[in-house]
C-alpha cells in the first residue's frame, strides 16, 4: 500500500476555507463591503417590490392592503395591444442596436489603435467619447435643429440644392417619418455610444503582448493581418463578455433616447416597454401593470444572459462570466 | 481626546435641539406644491411679500406641468405629501377615502371667510370630492377661459381678403397667408396654419368648423357619447387638414413642435392666424412677446374669426368650458400640522382681490402700478415690464388658476377691452359638448391610452399616403379594443341617466 504510512488528509470544509481566506485577505474582502452594501440596498432589497406585479396595488392604500391577484395582471398586460406593440418594437430596436452598435466600438478601437501620433490619438479618443456625456434631450434638440422643416439645417441645404441644380430631392422631417425614424434612432445611438464603448477594448488592446506583434511582423504580416490574427483573437474574451452583457440588456432599448425623440407620428415604431411602463406607471399610477411589465422584461433579460453565457462556455470554456 | 470629542458631540446635539425649538417658535411653515412652466427664483419678491402679509412661512415646490402628476404620484406612494397640493381623478377620491385629506369645514368660517363667500349655497357640495357637509377640496373656477381663433388684420389687408366666414374662405386665406408674402419681407417664410399635437387647443376651431368639439366627448345623433374620432364629420375635417398639409399650408412640423414653439410662430410673425385663448394672445403676450411692431390696442391688430357651419348655419365657436367638478382641486393633506394656516393662506391668495393681485401682478408699486384700478388698467414698472424678470420675481407664477380660483379673479379683472369682448363674444357662440362631471371607471383605467390613440390617429391620418378610410377604421378598432367601448358605454349610460 503506497500510502499506508501517511495520515489521511484532513478534509477542510468550505466554511473553514472561507474563514481562513477571510483571515488571510481581510483587506481585500473589506474592499468588497461597499459594493455588497450597494447591491443589497439598491438592487436586492427593492426586489421585494416585484410583489406589486402580483397584487392589486394602489398608491394610496399601500401594498399591505392590496389584494393578491397572482398572474391576473400579467394576463391583462399581455392582452393589451399597446403592450404587444411595445414588446415588438423593443425587440426590433434592441436587435438593430446590437447589430450596428456592438461591432462599432470594436472597429473604432482597432482604428484608434493604429493612429501613430500619441497626441492625435488622445484627441480622437476624447472626441469620440465626449458624446456619451451629452443628455438625450440635448441630442434631440440638436437633431430637431437639423431636421425640422421650417428652420432645420438639412431641409435648408436640400432646398438650396433643389433650387440651384433644378433637381427634386424629397425634403422630409426625418424625426417625424416612420420610415426614417429608426435610422435616425440608430445613427444617433451610434454617435452617442460607440466612442464610450471603445474604452474597454482599447484597455484590452493595451494588454496584448507586444511580442505577438513582433513575431507576426517577422512572419511578414502587415497591419491588416496583425489586426486579424493578433489583435482580434486576443480581444475575443473581452468581446464575448461584452456580448453577454449586451444581450442581457437586450430589453433595454434606450428609454431616455426614445422618450426624448418619439412623437405621435412615429410612436407606432418607437414605443418600447420602458416608455409604456413609464406611461402607465408614472402618469396613470397603475403601478401593478408597470411592475408586471418591468418584471417580464427582467426575466427575459436574465434568461438571455444565462443562455448567452452557456453558449459562450460551449464555444470557449475559458470565456463567459460564470 | 475621547472626552473632548464626546463633549463636542453633545454640544452639537444640544445646539441642533435648540435650533429645532427656536424654529417651532417662529412662523408656521406651510409647504405648497404648484405646477407651471415659468422660471422663478426660489426666493423672490412675491414670496417674501406673501410671508410678510400672512405671517406664514410659505415654501413653494414649483414643478413643471408635465412632471406634476408623476411627482405627486411618487409623493403619495412615499407618504410624504406637501401641506397643500392639487390632485385629480380617482386618486383624489382614494386619498379622501383613506383619510389622508383634511376636512376643511371646521376651519372655513374662521380662517376661510372669503372662500365660503365665493361659493353659492350648495355649490361646494356639488364637488365630487366633497362628501356631505365635509369639504375636502376646492375647485378651480378661474379656468373658464374660452379659446378664440385670431387673425391678423394687417395680413388680411396685405393679401386683399376679408376675415373668413366659411371653410372655403378659411382655406383661401390660409393659402394666401402661405404663398402671398403677407409679411412683405419677400421671403417664403410664413404658414397659413400652425397647429401642434402637443398643443391641442390649436386644432379646436378647425374641428369646430366641421361641427366637432375637439378632444372631448361627442354626442352622436343616436345618443351615443363617445370619442370625437367617431363624429360622422371627422374624416371630412381630416381631408381638409390633409389638403393643408399636402399643399404646404399647415406647418409640417406639427407633430414634433412643442406648445411653446407653436406660440413662437405666432408672436414671431410666421403665422397670421392662431387658435388659443384670447387672454394669452391679446393680454399676457401683448405687446412684450411680439417681435414685430404692434399697435397699442390689440384690437387694432387682431380680429376674431367666426366660421359659419355650411351644414347647420351655426357659428363655430370654441369648445364650451365647464367649471371642473371632478378633476383638479386644491386639497390639504391630513399630515399638515397647521391646517388653519393652510386655509388662511388659500383664502388670502386666491379668494381676496389683494392676494390675487399679489400673486398675479406682483408687488404693487414695485412690480406694477395701477392706472385705473376700477377698470383693471395697470402697467408693469421698471425691469418688471419684462415678462421673464416679472415671472422670475414671482409675478404670475403662483397664480394657480390665473389670478385665483374665483370666477372674478385678478386675471379677469385686468382683461383689456378686446380680450374681454372676445371672451364674451366667443362664449356666446361656444360649441357645447357632453360634459360628464364624474369619474368614469373606464376613463380611470384606459383614459390616457385612449387619448394617446386619438392623437396618434390625428397625426398619422393627416400625413398618410395610404388608404385614409382603412387606416381610420384601424384606429377606431384600436380605440374600441383598448377600453374605448367600455368608456363609451359608461359615458352614454351616464349621459342618458343624468343629462
Amino acid at each position: 500500500m503506497v500510502n499506508s504510512g501517511c495520515r489521511p488528509k484532513k478534509r477542510v470544509s468550505a466554511w473553514h476555507s472561507f474563514v481562513r481566506s477571510l483571515h488571510m485577505d481581510f483587506l481585500l474582502y473589506a474592499l468588497l463591503i461597499p459594493g455588497l452594501i450597494y447591491f443589497t440596498v439598491f438592487k436586492y432589497a427593492p426586489m421585494y417590490g416585484v410583489i406589486i406585479g402580483f397584487k392589486d396595488y394602489n398608491i394610496v392604500s399601500g401594498l399591505d392592503n392590496a389584494n393578491w391577484l397572482g398572474f391576473g395582471i400579467f394576463r391583462d398586460l399581455f392582452q393589451r395591444a399597446a403592450f404587444q406593440r411595445a414588446f415588438m418594437n423593443n425587440i426590433i430596436i434592441s436587435f438593430l442596436k446590437i447589430l450596428w452598435g456592438f461591432p462599432m466600438p470594436i472597429i473604432l478601437s482597432l482604428l484608434i489603435n493604429e493612429v501613430r501620433s500619441r497626441a492625435y490619438k488622445k484627441y480622437v479618443q476624447t472626441t469620440v467619447i465626449l458624446p456619451h456625456f451629452i443628455s438625450w434631450f440635448i441630442i434631440y434638440g440638436m437633431l430637431y435643429a437639423l431636421c425640422n422643416l421650417s428652420t432645420g439645417a438639412i431641409p435648408q441645404v436640400l432646398k438650396s440644392i433643389n433650387e440651384t441644380f433644378g433637381v427634386r430631392i424629397d425634403i422630409v422631417n426625418y424625426l417625424a417619418q416612420k420610415e426614417t425614424f429608426l435610422n435616425v434612432l440608430i445613427i444617433s445611438y451610434l454617435w452617442q455610444s460607440s466612442g464610450y464603448g471603445t474604452i474597454v477594448y482599447l484597455a484590452a488592446i493595451t494588454g496584448i503582448d507586444q511580442q505577438l506583434y513582433e513575431a507576426a511582423m517577422i512572419d511578414g504580416a502587415g497591419k491588416p493581418r496583425q489586426m486579424w490574427h493578433v489583435t482580434l483573437p486576443c480581444l475575443r474574451p473581452t468581446i464575448i463578455i461584452m456580448l453577454i452583457f449586451r444581450v442581457g440588456s437586450i430589453m433595454n432599448a434606450g428609454f431616455d433616447q426614445i422618450f426624448a425623440m418619439s412623437n405621435s407620428l412615429v410612436i407606432s415604431v418607437a414605443d418600447i416597454i420602458d416608455t409604456y411602463v413609464y406611461r402607465i406607471g408614472m402618469e396613470e399610477a397603475k403601478f401593478s401593470l408597470a411592475t408586471a411589465a418591468g418584471l417580464f422584461k427582467s426575466v427575459i433579460g436574465l434568461v438571455l444572459v444565462l443562455g448567452t453565457n452557456w453558449i459562450a462556455k460551449k464555444v470557449d470554456p475559458e470565456s463567459g462570466i460564470m | 481626546m475621547k472626552k473632548l470629542l464626546s463633549l463636542l458631540l453633545a454640544l452639537l446635539l444640544c445646539l441642533s435641539a435648540m435650533s429645532v425649538v427656536s424654529a417651532e417658535d417662529g412662523p408656521h411653515t406651510i409647504t405648497f406644491m404648484l405646477s407651471g412652466d415659468n422660471t422663478v427664483t426660489d426666493e423672490n419678491l412675491v414670496l417674501s411679500e406673501i410671508r410678510q402679509r400672512t405671517g406664514i412661512n410659505l415654501v413653494v415646490n414649483y414643478i413643471s406641468s408635465g412632471d406634476y402628476q408623476t411627482k405627486i404620484n411618487t409623493l403619495i406612494a412615499a407618504n410624504t405629501l406637501p401641506d397643500i397640493f392639487s390632485i385629480s381623478g380617482q386618486t383624489a377620491l382614494d386619498l379622501r377615502d383613506a383619510g389622508k385629506l383634511t376636512d376643511m369645514r371646521p376651519y372655513l368660517e374662521e380662517y376661510g371667510p372669503h372662500i365660503l363667500a365665493s361659493y353659492e349655497e350648495g355649490e361646494l357640495e356639488e364637488l365630487l370630492i366633497n362628501e356631505g357637509d365635509a369639504v375636502y377640496g376646492l375647485n378651480d373656477r378661474s379656468g373658464l377661459v374660452i379659446n378664440t381663433f385670431l387673425i391678423r388684420k394687417d395680413w388680411l389687408e396685405k393679401v386683399g381678403l376679408d376675415n373668413p366666414t366659411s371653410v372655403d374662405e378659411l382655406y383661401e386665406v390660409m393659402r394666401a397667408f402661405t404663398f402671398d408674402d403677407p409679411d412683405g419681407n419677400g421671403e417664403d417664410d410664413t404658414y397659413g396654419y400652425v397647429a401642434a399635437i402637443k398643443a391641442p387647443n390649436t386644432w379646436e376651431h378647425v374641428f369646430s368648423a366641421f361641427g366637432i368639439p375637439f378632444n372631448v366627448l361627442n354626442l352622436l345623433e343616436d345618443g351615443t357619447v363617445t370619442t370625437y374620432m367617431k363624429n360622422p364629420r371627422y374624416l371630412e375635417c381630416i381631408e381638409f387638414l390633409r389638403t393643408l398639409y399636402s399643399e404646404g399650408i399647415l406647418d409640417p412640423d406639427f407633430a414634433t413642435m412643442t406648445q411653446m414653439e407653436s406660440f413662437e410662430r405666432f408672436w414671431n410673425g410666421k403665422v397670421g392666424m392662431f387658435n388659443w385663448n384670447s387672454v394669452g394672445s391679446m393680454r399676457n403676450w401683448y405687446p412684450g412677446r411680439y417681435v414685430f411692431e404692434v399697435p397699442e390696442q390689440p384690437g387694432d391688430l387682431f380680429a376674431r374669426i367666426e366660421i359659419v357651419d355650411d351644414e347647420t348655419g351655426e357659428i363655430c365657436g370654441g369648445k364650451k368650458p365647464y367649471a371642473d367638478l371632478s378633476s383638479y382641486c386644491a386639497v390639504i393633506a391630513k399630515s399638515c400640522e397647521h391646517p388653519e394656516d393652510a386655509i388662511r393662506l388659500l383664502d388670502y391668495l386666491y379668494y381676496t382681490p389683494e392676494g390675487g393681485d399679489l400673486v398675479f401682478l406682483g408687488v404693487e408699486d414695485v412690480m406694477y402700478r395701477w392706472i385705473d384700478k376700477e377698470n383693471g388698467l395697470y402697467e408693469r414698472i421698471g425691469e418688471y415690464a419684462d415678462d421673464v424678470t416679472h415671472r422670475a420675481a414671482g409675478g404670475y407664477v403662483y397664480s394657480a388658476g390665473r389670478g385665483g380660483w374665483t370666477v372674478d379673479n385678478s386675471s379677469v379683472r385686468t382683461y383689456n377691452a378686446f380680450a374681454r369682448e372676445s371672451q364674451q363674444e366667443e362664449m356666446a357662440v361656444a360649441r357645447d359638448w357632453p360634459y360628464i362631471p364624474v369619474i368614469l371607471d373606464a376613463y380611470t383605467e384606459y383614459g390616457t391610452q385612449l387619448n394617446a390613440i386619438e392623437m396618434e390617429a390625428l397625426a398619422n391620418l393627416i400625413v398618410t399616403t395610404g388608404d385614409v378610410e382603412a387606416e381610420y377604421a384601424e384606429y377606431i378598432a384600436r380605440w374600441e379594443n383598448e377600453g374605448g367601448l367600455q368608456y363609451e358605454a359608461e359615458a352614454t349610460q351616464w349621459w342618458a341617466d343624468n343629462r
